[in-house]
């Protein structure tokens, strides 16, 4: 694979850094419905050596010298920076969990009643409006190029996490 | 830096979120790997916010047998406030840098982080001073 890739355009690949992973790389290309962990590591021992230079080999270097080679390195990423951006959303929602839980908490030591049961309604609510905002952008970020995080998920986002605020700062004893 | 430019600087900043299609008009679309690490840095900071607003929670829960009533509110009322603060400035933060990156300027620098731990720290000290004294109801 990687000698009849070299074989063509030789001059091509070689103007890269680190052709030989490269070539290796488009073995991995097809990340999208397959078997996931399988497609990261179809390409041998690829990632691991390249995950360092993600900054220097960036898609932006490989489409100025050829298309080709952009197509197949940009479909799959060496710096994981999807898998760690999902990450990232993920232990967001565990921390709105967390203070969903305490306004909860606060609400039910306060007393009980039909206000009360509304207070628990509503601070449930705003948690399950940010785990349906994180689901949503996660598989966004299943794609293989994914866009930048949209203004309304920021801004919706910010609204849940100053809505908890303003709740708690409402049923302060 | 004059107070009017700041003030514009401002009313620009909050235009800028209600209309992100004006974002994408300027510049060139940043390599995703930045976008992404521009929306995790946003996370990181939501995640703070997130923490401060549990730690005014637990503040009125947790410190009951410790703080009077006031000395409590005060307390948990500050580090609410300071987990808006925190949220409002992760949405200006990440506007700031999406449309740096775009625009292919530096990315803003900003003295929040270091307000917010100078507040932080005062409130730490505070709370223990307000326990091992024993300012208690």
């Amino acid at each position: 694979m990687s000698a009849g890739g070299r074989g063509p355009d030789g001059t091509d690949e070689s103007g890269g850094t680190g052709d030989g992973s490269r070539a290796g790389g488009s073995h991995g290309r097809i990340r999208g419905p397959g078997p996931g962990g399988g497609s990261w590591h179809g390409g041998g021992p690829g990632p691991d050596p390249r995950s360092g230079q993600a900054g220097g080999t960036g898609p932006d270097s490989g489409s100025a010298s050829a298309p080709g080679v952009t197509a197949t390195e940009t479909e799959r990423d060496p710096g994981l920076q999807p898998e760690r951006t999902r990450l990232a959303w993920r232990r967001t929602t565990l921390s709105c969990a967390v203070a969903a839980v305490l306004a909860i908490r606060q609400v039910l030591h306060a007393g009980g009643g039909a206000s009360s049961a509304i207070a628990v309604a509503l601070a449930a609510l705003v948690f399950l409006a940010f785990l349906r905002l994180a689901h949503l952008r996660m598989v966004r970020l299943g794609a293989a190029r994914p866009a930048a995080m949209p203004a309304g998920v920021a801004l919706a986002a910010a609204g849940c996490t100053i809505a908890l605020a303003v709740f708690g700062a409402a049923v302060l004893r | 830096m004059s107070e009017s430019d700041r003030i514009r600087e401002v009313g620009e900043s909050v235009r800028l979120w209600f209309a992100p299609a004006r974002i994408q008009q300027e510049g060139t679309t940043p390599d995703y790997r930045f976008s992404l690490a521009n929306e995790r840095t946003f996370l990181a900071w939501i995640r703070t916010a997130l923490a401060l607003i549990g730690g005014g929670f637990a503040v009125d829960q947790f410190l009951t047998n410790h703080l009077t009533h006031w000395v409590r509110v005060v307390l948990a009322v500050c580090l609410l406030a300071g987990g808006v603060a925190c949220t409002l400035r992760a949405v200006n933060h990440w506007v700031r840098c999406e449309r740096a990156m775009r625009q292919g300027e530096n990315l803003p620098v900003s003295r929040f982080p270091a307000v917010m731990a100078v507040v932080i720290a005062l409130i730490a000290v505070a709370m223990v001073a307000v326990v091992l004294f024993g300012w208690a109801g």
